[in-house]
């Protein structure tokens, strides 16, 4: 099951990239580092069990716990 | 600049409207009611203040900043390295809301009409739609959400169908509980409002500055006028029980009956409801798109639609595991996170650069001064 | 002439020009010698006639024509008598002579082999005298050609009936009679390495925005093509968006409907062979409106554009609307309604999104069988259709009623879209809509609907929004678009690109019994 999303994220981060390649290619070197690096970096992010970690969501929960009590 | 487009300040008005009011007018109502119960058509205006006081902050530092949007100002306001701080805050912030939105609007799909579909479909076209209009630039979504705004707004035009099952016995006792109920209530709808913040990353493309801010206050009064409009609507139509509704309007609406034939207009409004909550998604998309581009210094934000698409998809799981945390979000976190990121940070960015300014030209009265 | 053909082009550019247009050759002196290279040039071209004589019996002439394409009648008289059958003196040679002796009013001193070669192709005989470097271009051409007629594509009820034809002269002057201001400027210009097809770009000076002119002349300029046959070449050149379903460039056959598009400021590009002119910058409503909509009264012409908004949306979505309600969302149809199409489709075997499928693509079947076919077979097609799509299809337990009721209105709406072209397109699109509808239901419409309007939002004719005037919105151009304000109101001209010359008439010329009307 795990590796169907593993193979499917894999395949949208080609897909995303052999798609805006050739636009890409008349850009700054920068342009281009910063695309891969942010592509990289959610299809790091797609392989991990992400509903069932805790996210942001979780994190600004709890930062904001003591003000939850106005509205207990 | 970035974004070569110009929309006008009407189609920013509109924007911001479908922004801040399509996901709000169906959950809003419920968490509203079940806080204000009876006086919960008192709750809007009170947010409306949230929303006027975020309007104005972004305007003043719009007028001490044109042609730049909040993610690039923080750095002049506050210096380079706390600025680019201040800048990812923002952008993460939107690209957390956007992932959520994008995710409580399936969810809504998901649970109220197509059951069987699978959720991860539901978000994945409507990202992919997303991604087509983003990449088309904010002239395109100013379009649209100005051709969308009259059709958003024909669901109201069925609530005289219903008159014949309005009580107006349901408004009173008013005030029961004092203010502090309908105060309560506020607190959702004005984290809500205080996504006018958004005006900060538009204001620099509208054609017509002068008229940018009356036509944001303008979205914050017809938000209000709305939200006020339809929690009398369902407050009239389902009495105290609104509370134990997670989407009263869905439910009153399922009252329509108009001669055995019009009935069941809930699909219609749900048809309806997805072309505004396009449009939000679109401009918290945008919106993330064309502030990482600015914090990044590219030289097109086109380039970065497809990874913060990809994003976005991701943090629709992340950001919103399941159905009940996401609702603990919004009634409980939102409120606070919300208006914290987008307007008591701005009014901080703000008041130092007041002093800045200040201390600017005392400086300069000071060399003047001197030079004499 | 294999593999690539603009690597072809280019490699034999040189050469073609060489062998078929001798650039600025001037002719010679000697005529024997200028025969000799026009013989050359014309080899093999049975239908050029050289005809050589000598006039006043003295001096050696040539004349050179292509049969069939001037006029031989007018030549003998006018041209070939007077030449032959004067008295010789030397006094023809002096300037003016010629122009004395032959009575035609299109005349043209031309100097060049290429300009010979150039006025023959058009039809003009070019005479060729001994020891003269210049030949005469006779304006004697004669063709056949069409009539001028009612156009079949686009009929109305009331409204002129002339239709443009194929000979570009009589088009421009079909629009001259209508616009006789001197303002009415026609640029003209030759496309096609081969085919040299006459192109002229017609506006109106002081109401275009001189930057669309600018901007339509380089886009033309661009154009390095074997050959022009039909405006569509023109129109899939220099459109904004080549990869859209929706025709950026409106194609009329309709002198009035130019003429009113050429008064409120755009450019129309007429094209030698074809009686379908182009007219740009277009929008999406214009390709909605009908010239009828300015002849009949005001109130009717918005009710009928309100009547062809409400199809054209339901030629986009009803067969989508219909799975969609068939397959997901059985609660949005009145219970009895739904008891009625459930029995209908009881005995049908395919699920709704491939039995509309089906239908809808016979439906285009027939409909460009009948376009095809000849008249006298007409009448078989019908009867056929009429079976697949009918009765007998409901019959036979192929298809239900109301699934033959939703093909019908759909083709029906269809072809209230008074540009048959635009028509096509939004019929082709209903397809991936209903692909949409039979995989998420009523969310797939609302998803195909957004992407449409986003696509039309994003898309642009020569620079100009093809949604304007609603997306961006300009109120004051809402009274040509969503009702067809009566002409006393309609002051000023819709706003293209720029603002060259907003007025259109004098404010305030409503008629009334104080008013120019009957004060008695």
């Amino acid at each position: 099951m795990r590796w169907g999303v593993v193979l499917s994220m894999t395949v949208l981060a080609v897909v995303l990239i052999g798609y805006e390649w050739p636009r890409l290619k008349k850009q700054p070197r920068k342009d281009k580092l910063v695309f891969l690096s942010l592509i990289l970096i959610a299809w790091t992010l797609s392989l991990f069990d992400l509903p069932n970690i805790p996210g942001p969501t979780t994190m600004v929960q709890t930062l904001f716990k003591p003000f939850a009590i106005l509205l207990e | 600049m970035l974004e070569k487009g110009k929309i006008s300040a009407s189609q920013m008005g509109m924007m911001l409207f479908l922004a801040v009011v399509a996901s709000g007018v169906m959950s809003i109502p419920g968490i509203t009611g079940k806080y204000a119960h009876n006086d919960l058509w008192l709750s809007p205006i009170w947010a409306a203040l949230m929303g006027t006081v975020t309007v104005w902050i972004a305007h003043r530092l719009h007028c001490m900043y044109p042609e730049k949007t909040s993610v690039q100002y923080s750095e002049e306001v506050v210096g380079k390295v706390a600025g680019k701080a201040i800048g990812f805050l923002f952008i993460f912030f939107y690209l957390h809301l956007s992932g959520f939105v994008v995710r409580s609007y399936a969810e809504f799909i998901v649970q109220n009409f197509l059951h069987k579909t699978p959720i991860s479909v539901v978000i994945i076209t409507m990202i992919f739609v997303c991604t087509w209009a983003v990449r088309a630039g904010i002239e395109v979504i100013g379009r649209t959400a100005q051709l969308f705004f009259p059709v958003f707004l024909i669901p109201v035009l069925f609530i005289p169908l219903l008159l014949n099952n309005m009580k107006l016995d349901y408004l009173f006792p008013m005030l029961e509980h004092g203010l502090v109920p309908s105060i309560k209530g506020a607190l959702v709808p004005g984290g809500w409002l205080s996504e006018m913040f958004l005006l900060s990353f538009l204001l620099p493309y509208v054609r017509n500055q002068e008229k940018g801010k009356s036509s944001a206050l303008y979205a914050v009064i017809g938000v209000t006028l709305l939200l006020t409009m339809i929690n009398f609507f369902i407050l009239f139509v389902l009495g105290k029980q609104i509370g134990d509704f997670l989407f009263p309007v869905m439910v009153a609406f399922r009252y329509i009956s108009v001669a055995e034939f019009f009935e069941n207009m809930e699909s219609l409004v749900m048809a309806i409801w997805i072309l505004g909550m396009f449009v939000k998604i679109s401009i918290f998309y945008y919106v993330t798109v064309l502030g990482a581009s600015q914090w990044f210094r590219m030289s097109d934000y086109r380039s970065l639609v497809l990874p913060i698409g990809f994003f976005v998809g991701l943090f629709s799981f992340w950001s919103f595991p399941n159905f009940n945390t996401g609702l603990y979000f919004d009634i409980y976190a939102f409120p606070f996170y919300g208006p914290l990121i987008q307007t008591v940070l701005p009014l901080f960015l703000l008041i130092i650069a007041a002093l800045r300014k200040k201390g600017q030209s005392q400086n300069q009265n000071l060399t003047a001064a001197k030079h004499k | 002439m294999s593999g690539n053909p603009r690597k072809w082009w280019k490699a034999n550019k040189g050469r073609m020009q060489q062998k078929h247009v001798p650039s600025h050759t001037p002719l010679e002196k000697n005529i024997a010698r200028n025969e000799e290279i026009l013989r050359t040039l014309y080899t093999n071209c049975s239908d050029v006639v050289f005809r050589s004589f000598l006039i006043f019996g003295t001096t050696p002439a040539l004349i050179i024509y292509i049969d069939g394409l001037a006029n031989i009648e007018e030549m003998d008289a006018r041209v070939l008598a007077p030449l032959m059958q004067g008295r010789g003196n030397t006094e023809w040679r002096t300037e003016d002579f010629l122009q004395k002796v032959i009575p035609i009013s299109k005349w043209q001193e031309i100097c060049s082999l290429e300009e010979c070669v150039e006025s023959i192709a058009s039809g003009y005989p070019v005479l060729l005298i001994d020891q003269q470097e210049k030949a005469i271009s006779i304006g004697l051409a004669k063709w056949e050609k069409r009539n001028v007629e009612e156009p079949v594509a686009e009929g109305v009820v009331r409204g002129p009936r002339e239709g443009f034809t194929e000979s570009i002269t009589v088009n421009t002057s079909l629009l001259r009679r209508l616009i006789k201001t001197p303002a009415l400027k026609m640029e003209r210009r030759e496309i096609g390495g081969y085919t040299k097809t006459c192109i002229i770009v017609t506006y109106i000076e002081g109401l275009v925005e001189p930057s669309l002119v600018t901007e339509v002349n380089s886009r033309l300029s661009r154009i390095e093509i074997d050959g022009i046959l039909e405006s569509g070449y023109i129109e899939e050149l220099i459109e904004d968006q080549p990869s859209s379903p929706f025709p950026q460039i409106l194609s009329t056959e309709r002198p009035d409907v130019v003429c009113g598009n050429l008064l409120e400021g755009r450019i129309a590009i007429l094209v030698d062979g074809t009686p379908f002119v182009l007219i740009a910058p277009t929008t999406l409503f214009s390709l909605l409106q009908s010239s009828e909509d300015y002849y009949q009264r005001s109130l009717a012409s918005t009710a009928i554009r309100w009547l062809r908004y409400f199809f054209t949306a339901m030629s986009f979505v009803l067969p989508s609307l219909y799975v969609a309600l068939i397959t997901y969302h059985h609660e949005m149809v009145p219970t009895s309604l739904l008891i009625s199409m459930a029995s209908s489709r009881e005995a049908v075997p395919f699920p709704a999104l491939v039995e509309a499928m089906i239908m809808e693509v016979t439906f285009e079947a027939l409909r460009e069988a009948g376009v095809r076919l000849p008249k006298q077979v007409g009448a078989a097609v019908n009867i056929v259709g009429a079976l697949v799509i009918g009765q007998a299809a409901v019959q036979a337990g192929l298809v239900s009623a109301p699934m033959v009721i939703v093909v019908a209105i759909t083709g029906i709406a269809s072809f209230m879209i008074p540009h048959y072209i635009a028509g096509i397109s939004i019929r082709l699109l209903r397809f991936p809509m209903m692909l949409l509808a039979g995989t998420l239901g009523l969310l797939g419409i609302m998803l195909g609907v957004i992407m449409a309007v986003v696509h039309l939002c994003s898309l642009r004719s020569l620079g100009v929004p093809y949604l304007s005037p609603v997306g961006p919105l300009r109120v004051q151009e809402l009274k040509d678009t969503l009702v067809r304000a009566p002409w006393w109101m309609m002051d000023t001209r819709p706003k293209l690109l720029g603002e060259a010359n907003p007025h259109r008439q004098a404010p305030g010329m409503k008629p009334g019994p104080s008013n120019g009307g009957d004060a008695t």
